[in-house]
């Protein structure tokens, strides 16, 4: 899905901020801190319902304004309150409120996922070698194809075995597909970058690719 | 239970935006009472994730791994060939960041780490990522102008140099090795690490300046 995360190549941005940063100084703000800490606790809750993939998803779905707008860690904590929400462990009110309302419901149904696989159950359709074309179509639920590799052509650079497939796994229906790098070269992405030394490696998997 | 539904996640974004204060710090306060009163997360836990992220998880991990890879160089063809057995061998998780690829610079390439569509990054390794590298315009530009993002952080890479850049889309990660510096022959493994800056695993930093050798 098209939504404004997709941000590889959107023109119109200015010079990179906050290039000065600290490599000691991980956070900015106490809050940022917090909420971080939160997020990894929060993925990691043993009677979690959601994934990393739907999480991610959840992100995606912010208002595209607010989106573009609020802080990072911001972000991850509007996250947590919608899938929370979502999943029923709280409401609307209760985060409005800032505080529990109604005792917790206690709940496990936490979705288990393969991890990735040596090998794979079926073969893999592309070569190392192999040119590929991401395809065109638009999905309207989550898929880690950025937008910019859509109709362009590159070179199967290699081959991973078969991974938990992001889009399957953020619609709860884990499955395993084969991953790939794809490289494209510039000039293949951007018309404008034609003779430039520059290549674009992207992890693809096998249906989000098309032999040209 | 989770619906995994994008339309009604996206509903619920919509009463947040309405209903919650503006404020950060006080949107960050009420996540957490709730979920602590609803007993899904626990106070503790996310006392401990702040400490560690906040004194024990950081670049100099990668400047270890950088360092070794100098000095051993059968260490560094294994750390290319299996970056999370490699890391384990200096005593790393071997999963602690996805599965990890490492790239190497060379005199005529150099390797750009960036996740276009979020913010992936080996978190478990490096530690947080710095805000440049969740800012929009480096996920934005350094797909189609790397170039002009390089320059940005001062570096200046002559049309031989190729740039390689890797886009973090599944959950695999990425940690740069930059090219050992000059005049840095004998030096101590710990030294060497010492010179190893956060921007340069990620790929915006690229001649590391020999210095002197602390001892």
């Amino acid at each position: 899905m098209d939504t404004v995360h997709d941000l590889g190549g959107r023109e119109g941005f200015g010079p990179v901020r906050w290039r000065d940063e600290d490599d000691n100084e991980a956070f900015h703000e106490d809050w940022g801190a917090r909420a971080w800490a939160m997020v990894l606790c929060f993925l990691s809750s043993s009677n979690a319902s959601w994934n990393l993939d739907w999480v991610r998803h959840a992100i995606e779905r912010i208002e595209p304004m607010d989106y573009l707008t609020r802080p990072y860690y911001d972000r991850l904590v509007q996250m947590m309150m919608a899938v929370s929400i979502d999943d029923g462990i709280a409401s609307l009110d209760e985060f409005v409120a800032g505080q529990s309302l109604v005792p917790a419901k206690v709940e496990t149904g936490k979705v288990e996922i393969d991890g990735n696989k040596e090998g794979g159950e079926t073969p893999p359709a592309y070569a190392i070698g192999d040119p590929v074309r991401a395809k065109m179509s638009i999905d309207a639920n989550h898929t880690r194809r950025p937008g910019y590799t859509r109709g362009r052509t590159g070179v199967i650079a290699a081959h991973h075995g078969e991974h938990p497939l992001a889009d399957a796994n953020a619609q709860g229906k884990p499955r395993n597909e084969h991953l790939y790098i794809v490289a494209f070269k510039a000039a293949d992405l951007w018309p404008e970058a034609e003779g430039r030394r520059e290549r674009v490696f992207v992890d693809l998997w096998e249906n989000y690719l098309e032999s040209p | 239970m989770t619906s995994f539904d994008s339309d009604k996640i996206a509903e619920i974004h919509r009463h947040l935006h309405s209903d919650l204060p503006t404020e950060p710090a006080l949107r960050v306060k009420a996540l957490e009472s709730v979920l602590v009163e609803k007993a899904l997360l626990k106070t503790e836990d996310i006392d401990n994730s702040v400490e560690a992220y906040s004194e024990k998880i950081g670049p100099k991990n990668g400047a270890k791994i950088v360092a070794r890879a100098w000095v051993d160089p059968d260490y560094k063809t294994r750390l290319l060939a299996d970056g999370g057995a490699a890391i384990a061998e200096l005593g790393f998780h071997a999963r602690a960041s996805g599965m990890l690829q490492a790239v190497e610079n060379t005199a005529s390439v150099q390797n750009l780490v960036v996740c276009t569509l979020c913010s992936c990054y080996p978190l478990s390794l490096l530690g947080t990522s710095p805000a440049w590298y969740k800012a929009h315009e480096y996920r934005a530009r350094s797909v189609w102008d790397p170039r002009g993002v390089l320059q940005e952080f001062g570096v200046e890479t002559g049309d031989d140099v190729e740039i390689r850049v890797w886009d973090s889309t599944s959950e695999r990660r990425f940690i740069v090795i930059p090219q050992r510096p000059a005049g840095t022959g004998g030096w101590s493994e710990e030294a060497l690490a010492g010179l190893v800056i956060r921007n340069s695993l990620i790929g915006t930093h690229r001649d590391l300046a020999p210095g002197t050798e602390a001892t």
